[in-house]
């Protein structure tokens, strides 16, 4: 009996796709499962955004608090300060000149809401995600589905272990805004008591 | 002498012989008219005069019907926004397989030009609101409030690079293309949010009428798959554009049409089987009814192009109204078996109330409706064909016994005994007679007037709350007020337009935020040359001067600022002749201003009670209310035909007493006091000009029962006869009273009533002046 050695080739190759796929998904699934049961999160941040044509990033720094349910509060301190409130009812924002209600039209906040509090659904809406790493540290690639959403972001890559560490935005027009985070608590709504 | 006989016998046949030549004519033209779909018309708007339309410049016309009429939106939500996204993106390919459609651009693919047509011309546009702002702020402020946008970890919609356009006013400018009122996402198909959920917007334009009734079908079949192919529970689907409510008015035009139709058909079958018992009466009114439509759509189409549904619905009353000169026929015949002698007998009777109702209903030209016009010549024409048919085919039906319908013995024995008892009774019957006649006159004054405009609207009201819903969604402007500006150039129509938005700003019509645009107009894609160089100035000197915004800007930032882009010399080129059709398929006003003309709407549609239009005085610039020019046309319509009302009512009383002298005070009472009852039990909210447009029907019913009472003169057969019209009449008006059209709703009401009350009362009139 002979076996067909192109078969038997497509066959692993098909196995070895399905398989990653799984583990792939599995990671992403954790990811957000993992978010989900975030309770809140309070850190400090350090955003650097570099526009091209100035030679020196733009650094600011400020507070991040994420509560279960509520949403994202945003304060920024230096240079400037502004508050930002980011929830499922849409974006407010107040500095020193306004109030407006952004009215949900901000991408980044919307990734940012959704990789708080974990609606993967939500960002599949907007972005191919390719996953990379493990639980202790991963990695999300995340690149616009559609040329609305591309005409204004290339892509955003984000890192992260229990939570989210840091986010990298690259802009269609060249520029990019890296956001660290410095989480100094980080409160679980349940945790699974074998991990 | 033989030969005069032999040709005296021949008339019938050679009558019979001409006329069925005539049916048949009629019905191979109007067979060929029905095969064609463009012979008959469905757009309510044409049941009403053209005057309606304040709008008599032609252009502005076809504008307005391009904007508002063509265009349509459907809204999906699904489970989730995800789902909902993927539903709208099925129902938009559904969409796009249709002809004669065609989707709006996506906003992707109308971004991008539009961004590419403003680049030049960015640092001399500003949105109202923007100009308030660099007004009222110092260079400071404005480098400041700049230097918030900037470290936000939110970013603005920017088309253009930073050193391009660092206080991104092009992005001001363009983002409100996209924002008619409301909060679109710039979704791959646009969105937007409401406390429920996401709703997103498929929306699309016809390149044929709304009325087109093919384009109707194509587009509810292609909706009605999508939902069955949907999950049911989980999707939601909200309609809005003319086209929606034009299926709906087709749909039920063409329901009232099988309703009244099939109703009066079946009624009459029945009657005749169990009143005649004979197949050939079945026959006999059968012919009679099949040559009365014939004539009545043949004679229709040759005086109009195209006949309307709802005439066609109004019509099939003609059913009921034919089949009553059958009954009078078949019941003098049986009664007296020979139907030579019965048509005999007849004919003076029979022609003066079918001349009487072909009067009644040729009033109805008088009328300033369309609608009602062809109403009046397509019934005419059908009774006038049912006559003729009753007197050439009657008297085929061979000699019999006589044998008088059983049904007329109720007469004799309970009505006729009644009806003498109760005219014995004067004295009751004044006392009685009064406080009816004075009940109805003060139940009428009470009920005043309606000349409401929804009078007209023929959408269900489930269309109707989807449409409020769309409209609160969208925050779509209002078509129905405008204001129409006329100048001598395009730049001073635009100049006109920038001064009639800043008048109204001042006088804020809507109650909200200041800075929101409460205006639809085409300045805000091409603002005039003299606002252009305003606004460039105020950018110069706010921004771009030396002591500007934008050099605080850059020493916040720490940069010499080098590479930032000076402000180019003014462009003096973007004029209404440059726009690009994509800005023209937003804005299709922007056509208009090649005339030398423009329209402004309002975005909303609440105007707040103490903003009135006419405190706007400016030369060239006029305000037009579609609504309340309607509510005021129909009521110089109502005024108009009750003044036809009442020469009609005069007309029938000096003929009723020339033609039947003392004897027409019968005709007189009987149509006074069936009008009267008739519009006081009908009056519902108000009388309208539908109600007396129908008193003009009630009067030529009562006249018809009137006149048979007096020739050949009431007895059980003439009784029964009538009793027989006014069932079968009664139940062709009685399901049109049942309609959802208001006017056919109010005129099905006021013949129904009229008809029972002229039935009740023209028998004991007829007693009490017998007596006399």
């Amino acid at each position: 009996m002979k076996f067909n050695m192109g078969i038997v080739r497509l066959f692993l190759m098909l196995t070895l796709v399905c398989f990653s796929t799984s583990i792939f998904s599995t990671l992403k699934d954790t990811i957000f499962n993992q978010a989900k049961d975030t309770k809140s999160i309070n850190s400090s941040f350090i955003q650097e955004r570099r526009i091209s044509v100035l030679p020196l990033p733009l650094v600011s720094t400020g507070n991040f608090k994420f509560q279960y349910q509520e949403g994202i509060l945003w304060e920024t301190l230096k240079p400037i300060q502004s508050t930002i409130i980011i929830s499922e009812n849409g974006i407010q924002e107040e500095n020193n000149f306004e109030r407006t209600e952004i009215g949900g039209s901000s991408q980044i906040g919307k990734v940012l809401l959704g990789l708080f509090s974990g609606d993967l659904a939500s960002l599949e809406s907007y972005f191919f995600i390719v996953t990379k790493g493990d639980v202790n540290k991963w990695n999300l690639f995340l690149e616009p589905k559609n040329s609305l959403v591309s005409s204004q972001i290339t892509s955003i890559s984000i890192e992260g272990r229990e939570s989210v560490d840091s986010i990298y935005l690259v802009e269609a027009n060249g520029d990019s805004s890296s956001l660290k985070f410095n989480h100094s608590r980080i409160n679980f709504i349940r945790k699974d008591p074998s991990k | 002498m033989g030969g005069k006989k032999i040709i005296r016998n021949r008339i019938p046949l050679l009558l019979a012989f001409f006329w069925t030549l005539i049916i048949m004519g009629s019905s191979l033209y109007s067979f060929s008219k029905i095969n064609s779909n463009k012979n008959f018309e469905s757009n309510i708007l044409s049941l009403i005069p053209d005057q309606v339309f304040p709008s008599e410049d032609p252009l502005l016309l076809e504008k307005l019907q391009n904007i508002a009429d063509r265009s349509f939106v459907v809204l999906v939500k699904g489970e989730d926004e995800i789902k909902g996204l993927k539903m709208a993106k099925k129902l938009a390919q559904e969409f796009k397989k249709i002809d004669g459609l065609s989707l709006v651009k996506s906003n992707s693919e109308a971004t991008k030009e539009i961004e590419n047509f403003y680049f030049p011309f960015r640092h001399q546009l500003l949105r109202p609101e923007t100009r308030d702002l660099l007004q009222s702020l110092s260079p400071q402020q404005i480098a400041d409030r700049e230097l918030q946008f900037i470290y936000s970890p939110l970013r603005r919609y920017s088309p253009y690079e930073f050193k391009e356009d660092p206080f991104n006013l092009g992005g001001i400018w363009i983002k409100s293309f996209f924002e008619r009122g409301g909060d679109f996402l710039p979704t791959e198909i646009p969105s937007i949010e409401d406390k429920d959920g996401s709703w997103y917007l498929v929306s699309g334009k016809l390149n044929t009428s709304p009325f087109n009734t093919g384009q109707q079908q194509k587009l509810l079949n292609s909706i009605r798959d999508f939902r069955s192919e949907q999950n049911k529970e989980s999707l939601q689907l909200i309609t809005s554009g003319l086209i929606f409510h034009a299926a709906e008015g087709t749909k039920i035009a063409k329901k009232e049409i099988s309703t009244v139709g099939a109703g009066s058909l079946l009624a009459i079958a029945l009657l005749v089987l169990i009143v005649f018992r004979s197949w050939s009466s079945v026959l006999f009114i059968g012919t009679v009814l099949t040559c009365s439509t014939l004539i009545a759509i043949s004679v229709t189409w040759l005086f109009f192009d195209k006949i309307h549904l709802v005439t066609l619905a109004f019509g099939s009353t003609l059913l009921g109204l034919a089949a009553d000169y059958s009954f009078h026929f078949l019941a003098k015949f049986k009664a007296i078996g020979d139907s030579i002698l019965s048509r005999n007998l007849l004919l003076k009777g029979l022609v003066v109330s079918t001349l009487s109702s072909i009067f009644a209903y040729l009033f109805l030209l008088f009328s300033p409706f369309p609608g009602l016009q062809q109403f009046s010549i397509f019934v005419a024409s059908g009774l006038a064909a049912a006559c003729i048919t009753v007197l050439i085919i009657g008297p085929f039906f061979n000699k019999s016994l006589p044998n008088p319908v059983e049904f007329g013995r109720v007469f004799n024995s309970f009505f006729e005994p009644l009806y003498i008892k109760i005219a014995t009774n004067r004295g009751m019957i004044l006392v009685v007679g009064l406080i009816v006649i004075l009940s109805a006159i003060g139940n009428i004054y009470l009920r005043g007037v309606d000349d409401d405009v929804r009078q007209l609207n023929t959408s269900g009201d489930l269309l109707l709350e989807d449409e409020k819903k769309a409209q609160k969604l969208l925050g779509n402007f209002n078509k129905q007020r405008y204001f129409f500006i006329e100048g001598e150039s395009q730049q001073q129509v635009l100049e006109k337009t920038e001064l009639l938005q800043h008048e109204l700003s001042k006088q804020r019509p809507f109650d909200g935020p200041k800075n929101k645009n409460y205006f639809y107009s085409t300045t805000t894609a091409i603002p005039s040359l003299y606002q252009q160089r305003q606004d460039y100035e105020l950018i110069k000197r706010k921004i771009f001067s030396e002591q500007g915004a934008a050099s605080i800007l850059c020493k916040q930032l720490k940069s010499n600022c080098f590479w930032m882009e000076v402000q180019s010399k003014f462009n003096p080129n973007l004029l209404p002749s440059s726009l690009p059709n994509t800005i023209s398929e937003i804005y299709p006003a922007v056509d208009l201003i090649s005339a030398n003309k423009n329209v402004v709407f309002f975005n909303q549609t609440n105007l707040k009670n103490s903003f009135s239009p006419s405190n706007i005085l400016i030369s060239g610039i006029t305000y037009f209310d579609q609504v309340s020019n309607l509510t005021f046309i129909l009521e110089g319509f109502r005024k108009q035909v009750t003044w036809l009302l009442v020469s009609f009512f005069l007309f029938m009383t000096v003929a009723s007493f020339l033609l039947f002298g003392k004897k027409g005070s019968t005709i007189i009472a009987a149509i006074s006091f069936s009008s009267l009852v008739a519009l006081s039990l009908s009056a519902g909210t108000g009388i309208t000009v539908f109600h007396v447009l129908a008193l003009l029907l009630v009067i030529g019913i009562a006249v018809d029962t009137a006149v048979f009472f007096i020739t050949p003169g009431l007895n059980r057969d003439t009784w029964a006869a009538s009793t027989l019209a006014c069932l079968t009449s009664a139940i062709a008006f009685g399901i049109l009273s049942l309609s959802e059209i208001p006017l056919l709703h109010y005129f099905g009401s006021v013949v129904l009533l009229g008809l029972i009350s002229t039935w009740l009362i023209t028998p004991l009139i007829y007693f009490l002046l017998k007596e006399q």
